[in-house]
């Protein structure tokens, strides 16, 4: 015990060592601002300043990288809520509720609840990653091909039949979000699909296009043809909204039984490699509204809707940290980056993580937890000035709206890309006319190479009857069934009660 | 009313887009077949279920209906269309200096002044971090890239 004290707060120590908050405070502003773009997602920013690594100390590198990694996702939830362009694709569930937020004029609150959670969340999962290494590798070796299946089912089901109002065409909008995702190089077979002859789609269809196109475009294109603001609210004096700000950071602490759940989830969703920000996402964004005292409210600004998801993402960094940490199997992409800095600046990942290195493992404990407190206080000061732009008339929201989205689609450089936006900015705006959901649509493309690679490893594996095999994928699979079937019925009872209320 | 008619158009033009990855599947082996017919199927299967109930459910009221704004859609469309012909033709910076100097001066109706400022602070302000601080390459364009190639090495 007095050991893992003295690692604690040696651990904390190493923080605080000049010039180390520099780095740390460094890496999190251009987290922040990094987080904003579409298309320069953390992944892309640690590529970037991985090569500066070789020449750090391990706690500055730690601190520096860490910190920036940490709050990428929370600036991210900003845009989606301002915006309605989701800075990363785990974003997409924060616009969902967010963005109507801004529409009625509660911007500000909605960014305020994005920081909080988000912080709440970063500090749960840094706390969770510091107690659980010894128990989460029983949980991490439980989950195979079959469970992996059954989780990204759950994922898409759940986002289907959960948004919009009819729960079927929400499942076959993830439905097509798979099919999408199936365009290019099949990962089994190695046969090229759909392409129709196009080099282009040879990679696949990509996902910052897709997303840009569904939501960005599809909203700036209702603002330029209604020439209107963000904000339904008229507000013509320059008000800053300090009260929505703390009456967003308040809300998140009066629920914070949803906030814990949701960065629990986020915790273990995140611990489990592979799986990825977006399912933690999604599936908080589901249980809050299953959880919830007014569902129907969902998908129309309920601010629960944008707390369960930010507090998830934030989370599932943490979770990440704990395979990556304990054995050296990176829970994401990012993550993946993670381990070549450790790697790169002689850090062992493994057991050794909670003897040797422990004071090392702490320090990335505190790193994580503090960028995440740092990130949000930082971030908490701008967003009343933020806020003001859902207030811009359309002659400068569109402008900016647009360079912002077509910049982030151009980031490879190919004109295909601008052209794939473009498409899916028309295909998105009627999808909105018609108030048919397209999050699905973006989950299932996120998901669908990951659920055909786990489909074809279950039934090579287990064979078609893998669910009697594998207890905790044919527990998933009843947790659909009944997620959809009560979702189902309750929606039809709704629609049964008006038309026999319209008839009487 | 209204929205009930609109669905079931998105409905069948969803249908239709699956029918189309479900058909074009049967060009692969069977193994890079499984997961587009498993997934196209299900999810057909849910659509046109939700045609027929929509269909059945809107039997009974007819009359206070209009198709979804056709004009709105046009105009979505074309600005769209009009947006990628120029960034082929004219590349990213010199696609979006027309088309935020348009939008700002002849869409919305800013003053000269409010446009110039609003388009060249983006164009800077795009160029500044992409171009400089990101070093990424933005498309140049077909029509700048042919001016470039004729000039003298």
């Amino acid at each position: 015990m007095g050991e893992i004290l003295t690692a604690l707060f040696e651990g904390i120590r190493q923080i605080f060592v000049w010039p180390v908050p520099l780095a740390m405070v460094g890496g999190i502003v251009i987290g922040l601002v990094v987080g904003i773009l579409p298309g320069l997602g953390g992944i892309g920013t640690l590529a970037l300043f991985l090569p500066f690594v070789y020449k750090m100390d391990p706690p500055f590198a730690i601190a520096f990288l860490l910190g920036m990694h940490a709050v990428c996702c929370t600036s991210g939830g900003l845009t989606a809520v301002l915006f309605s362009i989701p800075g990363e694709s785990s974003s997409a569930a924060t616009l969902l509720d967010g963005f109507p937020m801004s529409q009625k004029g509660q911007g500000a609150k909605a960014c305020s609840i994005v920081l909080t959670a988000s912080m709440v969340g970063g500090v749960i999962g840094a706390l969770a990653l510091a107690l659980s290494i010894p128990v989460m590798r029983a949980i991490v070796k439980a989950f195979g091909p079959a469970e992996f299946l059954m989780l990204v089912t759950m994922g898409i089901t759940f986002v289907g039949a959960l948004s919009g109002k009819k729960p079927f065409i929400g499942i076959a909008c993830g439905g097509l979000g798979i099919l999408l995702s199936l365009i290019g190089d099949d990962p089994i077979t190695g046969t090229v699909r759909y392409t129709f002859d196009w080099v282009y789609l040879w990679d696949g269809l990509q996902l910052v296009p897709l997303t840009v196109g569904l939501f960005a475009i599809g909203e700036l294109l209702e603002y330029g043809i209604e020439r209107t603001s963000i904000s339904q609210e008229v507000d013509k004096k320059f008000k800053m909204r300090w009260d929505q700000v703390w009456e967003g950071i308040t809300y998140v602490f009066k629920h914070l039984g949803l906030t814990l759940r949701c960065s629990l989830i986020g915790m273990v969703i995140g611990a489990v490699p592979g799986i990825g920000a977006v399912v933690a996402a999604f599936i908080s964004y589901g249980h809050a509204k299953q959880t919830s005292r007014h569902p129907e409210e969902f998908g129309y600004g309920n601010p629960e809707g944008v707390l369960a998801p930010e507090a998830a993402d934030n989370a599932k960094e943490g979770g990440a940290l704990i395979p990556t940490i304990g054995f050296g199997i990176p829970g994401s992409a990012a993550m993946a980056l993670i381990l070549a800095v450790f790697m790169i600046i002689g850090i062992k990942p493994g057991p050794e993580m909670l003897t040797k290195d422990l004071s090392l493992t702490f320090t990335i404990v505190w790193t994580v937890a503090l960028a995440n407190v740092i990130g949000a206080i930082l971030a908490l000061t701008w967003v009343p000035f933020m806020a003001r732009v859902t207030n811009l008339r359309a002659g400068i929201l569109v402008p900016l709206v647009l360079i912002l989205s077509l910049l982030g689609v151009s980031s490879r450089g190919y004109p295909e890309d601008i052209l794939m936006a473009l498409f899916f900015g028309v295909v998105g705006y009627v999808m909105r006319l018609m108030d048919i959901p397209r999050a699905p649509i973006v989950l299932g493309f996120v998901l669908g190479r990951m659920f055909e690679i786990n489909l074809h490893l279950t039934l090579q594996i287990f064979g078609p009857g893998f669910l009697l095999k594998r207890p905790i994928a044919l527990v998933l699979a009843l947790i659909i069934i009944f997620t959809i079937a009560h979702e189902v019925r309750s929606r039809y009872r709704i629609e049964w009660r008006q038309r026999n209320g319209a008839a009487s | 009313m209204v929205q009930r008619r609109n669905e079931i158009l998105f409905g069948i033009f969803l249908a239709i887009t699956i029918l189309i990855f479900i058909g074009a599947s049967f060009f692969y082996s069977p193994k890079a077949r499984l997961v587009p017919l498993v997934i196209g199927f299900f999810s057909l299967v849910l659509v046109l279920y939700q045609i027929f109930t929509d269909l059945a459910a809107r039997k009974s009221r007819v009359g206070d209906e209009e198709l979804l704004s056709q004009s709105k859609v046009l105009s979505g469309f074309s600005f769209a269309a009009g947006c990628g012909i120029l960034v082929l033709l004219c590349g990213f910076f010199g696609s979006m200096g027309i088309i935020l100097m348009g939008l700002t001066r002849f869409w919305f109706r800013e003053s000269w002044l409010a446009s110039i400022t609003i388009t060249a602070s983006l164009l800077i302000f795009s160029y500044l971090l992409f171009t400089m601080i990101f070093a990424i390459d933005l498309y140049p364009g077909a029509i700048p890239s042919f001016v470039i190639s004729l000039l003298p090495e």
